[in-house]
């Protein structure tokens, strides 16, 4: 039973056997010379010992986890800071009141975290609503397109204070988009006939935005910069 | 993906904006077939850092070289221990930056848990060949890094 005459394995075996790639049949070959095979267990092990310790610099050397990058644009959303800073003091007003005061101020704080002051585009009589805001509950935000577009953007910017806006432009036609504010995110209920665009300007209490357009996978975004998407249809 | 694309550019930051291009491009143009999902994120990532860094070659040289010096060293260590990261991580930054390519990426690809199969599509090889490839980078980031060599095969 000597080893004098069998080949020695290769480097690419060595590895093989390593990361699990071997049919069993493989396997089987390979740990049976390993058995009778000094030369190949110590090479083996000395790769075992070279793998992991190549692991270890790279984990070693990776720059540690860092918090969000604050977006550049914050100069954008005047009005909403204004508004924000009153649901701040709002907020502050009704922890420290009386309670009927704090129970009036609780009213107002829910009826603003649901959809705030959707407005009407003028000339439509209340059909086509251009913009809706609200305030995101949670620290993710999803946005779900329900059709992909022939056309159009959806520009996703997360600078805010508290509000969150969305906003269809040019306002929706005849039985067009529809926005629909949902607890953990938005929902864009269009057709793959549309053409508009679509803005979402997040408060940057989000850290996570979720994009998912008609049956496609979801994307998972950092805030880092305003994005741009096209919706169009995938070319063939 | 972060830390994968971060280790195939040397550049945390450079590599964030490469890892959102990729997740904008998932949302703008899906793949047809979803099931090799996580192989097709990584394949444009790495296409996308390619680029990148063909572009900014003069640029990611500069910085590379000067790593040490631009990088602000890690405010929660002290000062010694925050220079011996920083030096540690230079020489990695250094060892990846001399394998070729192919190379980086099949060691890159491996440490994130790829299959051979996945590898080989990745790189353009066979999936046989895979192991002697991943062998050879494996000594060559060894050996730049001042690890130790597995004895030579007979």
């Amino acid at each position: 039973m000597s080893a004098g005459h069998v080949r020695h394995l290769d480097d690419g075996e060595l590895i093989r056997l390593l990361d699990g790639e071997c049919s069993a049949e493989e396997q089987a070959r390979l740990t049976r010379h390993l058995a009778t095979c000094s030369v190949c267990m110590q090479r083996q092990e000395a790769f075992e010992g070279l793998a992991t310790a190549v692991r270890a610099a790279l984990v070693r050397s990776d720059e540690p986890v860092r918090s969000v990058r604050v977006p550049k644009r914050t100069w954008r959303l005047g009005a909403f800071r204004a508004a924000a800073v009153l649901l701040a003091v709002s907020v502050g007003v009704a922890a420290a009141s009386a309670p009927p005061v704090r129970a009036w101020l609780s009213a107002r704080w829910a009826g603003l975290r649901a959809i705030v002051a959707p407005r009407a585009t003028p000339g439509t009589e209340g059909r086509g609503i251009t913009t809706v805001r609200f305030v995101p509950t949670n620290s993710t935000f999803a946005i779900e397109l329900v059709a992909r577009q022939d056309t159009g953007v959806l520009t996703i910017d997360v600078s805010g204070d508290t509000l969150a806006s969305a906003t269809v432009s040019p306002p929706p036609g005849m039985g067009g988009e529809e926005l629909v504010v949902l607890p953990e995110g938005l929902r864009i209920v269009n057709r793959p006939g549309d053409r508009a665009s679509y803005e979402v300007r997040l408060p940057r209490t989000v850290t996570e935005v979720r994009i998912r357009i008609a049956d496609a996978p979801e994307s998972r975004l950092v805030p880092a910069r305003p994005w741009t998407i096209q919706l169009k249809k995938r070319e063939p | 993906m972060h830390r994968y694309v971060s280790r195939f550019t040397g550049d945390p930051d450079l590599a964030e904006d490469i890892v959102q291009e990729t997740f904008i491009r998932l949302a703008e143009h899906p793949p047809a077939d979803t099931s090799g999902i996580r192989a097709w994120l990584f394949t444009v990532a790495t296409n996308l850092a390619r680029d990148v860094l063909k572009v900014g070659s003069r640029r990611r040289r500069l910085l590379v070289e000067n790593g040490g010096l631009l990088r602000p060293a890690d405010a929660t260590l002290d000062a010694a221990e925050a220079m011996e990261r920083e030096e540690a991580r230079e020489r990695v930054r250094r060892g990846l930056a001399a394998l070729s390519e192919k190379e980086r990426l099949l060691l890159l690809m491996r440490e994130e848990g790829f299959k051979h199969r996945e590898i080989a599509e990745a790189v353009g090889t066979t999936t046989a060949s895979v192991g002697t490839l991943i062998a050879r980078a494996l000594v060559k980031l060894a050996a730049h890094l001042g690890l130790t060599e597995p004895t030579e095969e007979a």
